[in-house]
């Protein structure tokens, strides 16, 4: 994508300003479309919320099916009184959401779209994701102490703990898929699964370890039936709960940024990326991807909350001897002769 | 063993879950009524205003003014009062008023009445910005107890007037 950027800026513009220019470009490009998508997916989480229960949902705020929904709440987040308590700590507690964002919107450099729509291609590029999500627990348990409040404080400790937890089985579930592919490229994954050989088909590591993953990503990103941190209500809402205005509204940002990274993410290891029919590499990664927000949504009006005991008991006895064994079959495949790098 | 069985079963009931939930979202229609672009279906026996009924034929009020509904109603929100007909035979109520804001819909009226002059509307959009307009006398003409937006604002209330209507 850079030099596309590139090539455009150059017609204006000496090689080196262009580059520069590029990777601007790059940046606002990839901002642009997590905004929209986010405000997209607000939307559509309200209704499909309501179609599971028998509801209509937004209805009336841009007339058919009230699509400027998500605009009036962004609006009303903007316009909203920024609140900081008195005895919290000012700086932690600005500081909190944008140490959650940040990382959310970081993972993003690395999500191919097609073969050439990709912002940078790191070699390393499913490490550099799994390490950016291990930061967002950082701006949580900050969120959480810095509101002086002591159920906040519970729910920021309750997520670190839960996040730290799942992240083990989420990586080593990623790892078996590496393991399988021999390379770490995002877009070399994708091309290892060409044309039709998706790794959610090489049975046996494939399907578990899909499952593994969606599990701790839905763990991860604090979705339902994982929610204890937010846990409306137990503690109104979790590490989250003295912020208002913008905020918060980061905070939001943050939480449908992971979820929507997190499927993009499975769907580029485990569903083939963009890969599908005709030259229509992007539709076929949002497809995909959207199918799993979908999954992932549907979850959430199905399951009632886990408790914080089988939470915890999930990811160590259950989910990561399940990931351990999977890596350890991933190993034996490569050994035998299926997968592994090629050439 | 036993680990992958609960794990078998645990994705068992899963899978059961969300096969209800689906349901519900691909079979089963929202059942959302839209107010105030739709409106619900109201059941036959609805409780909305008392109305106060006129001969279609001839256009006028079915009371005979035998006070009855007024001697009869718990919050005594009805008053009235009659005088023979012109034409000799029988009354005819020269003023009937009712006060919405203290009628307590116990139906009491509408079951007491001999001519079968008082009827229950559906009308339940009742909501005024003055109270007085709650206060409705039925012989004004124009009037229509089934309308959304009921009673005029200067409606007379007749203790104020002194005289016995006409």
């Amino acid at each position: 994508m850079t030099d596309l950027f590139q090539r455009l800026w150059g017609h204006f513009f000496g090689p080196k300003v262009s580059l520069v220019l590029a990777y601007l470009t790059d940046a606002v490009a990839i901002l642009v479309f997590i905004l929209l998508t986010v405000m997209f997916l607000i939307w559509l989480e309200r209704k499909v919320a309501a179609r599971f229960q028998n509801r209509l949902g937004p209805m009336r705020v841009g007339r058919p099916h009230g699509w400027l929904q998500s605009v009036a709440d962004v609006l009303k987040l903007l316009l909203k009184e920024d609140v900081i308590p008195t005895k919290a700590d000012r700086w932690v507690f600005t500081l909190a959401p944008i140490v959650v964002v940040v990382p959310a919107i970081l993972i993003w450099v690395c999500i191919p779209f097609s073969r050439n729509l990709v912002a940078k291609d790191l070699n390393i590029g499913i490490f550099y994701i799994i390490s950016l999500a291990s930061l967002g627990v950082l701006g949580i348990i900050m969120g959480g102490w810095a509101a002086n409040n002591k159920y906040t404080l519970i729910g920021g400790l309750r997520s670190a703990a839960q996040m730290i937890s799942y992240e083990i089985p989420l990586v080593l579930s990623v790892v078996a898929v590496v393991v399988l592919a021999g390379t770490m490229d995002m877009n070399g994954l994708v091309a290892r699964q060409a044309p039709y050989r998706w790794f959610v088909f090489w049975v046996p590591v494939g399907p578990l370890a899909f499952l593994i993953y969606l599990t701790a990503a839905v763990a991860e990103t604090n979705r339902v039936p994982f929610d204890l941190p937010e846990a409306e209500s137990e503690l109104v809402s979790g590490f989250h709960t003295e912020y208002s205005g913008m905020k918060f509204g980061f905070f939001f940002l943050a939480e449908f940024t992971n979820m929507f990274a997190v499927s993009a993410i499975a769907t580029t290891l485990f569903l083939g990326g963009w890969l599908g029919p005709g030259n229509l590499g992007p539709l076929w990664f949002l497809i995909k991807t959207y199918a799993i927000v979908f999954f992932i949504m549907w979850l959430r009006w199905t399951l009632p909350r886990v408790r914080g005991d089988q939470l915890m008991k999930l990811a160590w006895k259950v989910l990561l001897p399940s990931s351990l064994v999977v890596l350890f079959l991933a190993s034996v495949m490569v050994a035998v002769g299926f997968g592994g790098a090629r050439g | 063993m036993n680990f992958i069985s609960s794990i078998g079963s645990a994705v068992n009931s899963l899978g059961h879950g969300l096969f209800v939930t689906l349901k519900n979202f691909t079979l089963r229609r929202p059942i959302t009524v839209q107010y105030p672009d739709e409106r619900l279906e109201l059941p036959e026996r609805f409780r909305g205003y008392v109305e106060f009924l006129f001969d279609p034929q001839t256009g006028q009020p079915l009371c005979t003014a035998c006070m009855a509904c007024e001697r009869i109603c718990p919050p005594t929100c009805i008053s009235l009062a009659g005088s023979r007909k012109p034409e000799g035979k029988g009354m005819r109520p020269d003023f009937y008023f009712l006060d919405h804001g203290h009628c307590m819909q116990c139906s009491l009226c509408i079951e007491v009445c001999p001519a079968d002059a008082l009827a229950w509307n559906k009308n339940y959009e009742r909501t005024v910005l003055d109270k007085d307009e709650l206060h409705y006398d039925y012989r004004r003409p124009g009037f229509d107890a089934a309308e959304s937006q009921p009673g005029k604002p200067e409606a007379p209330h007749p203790e104020a007037d002194g005289a016995a209507g006409q």
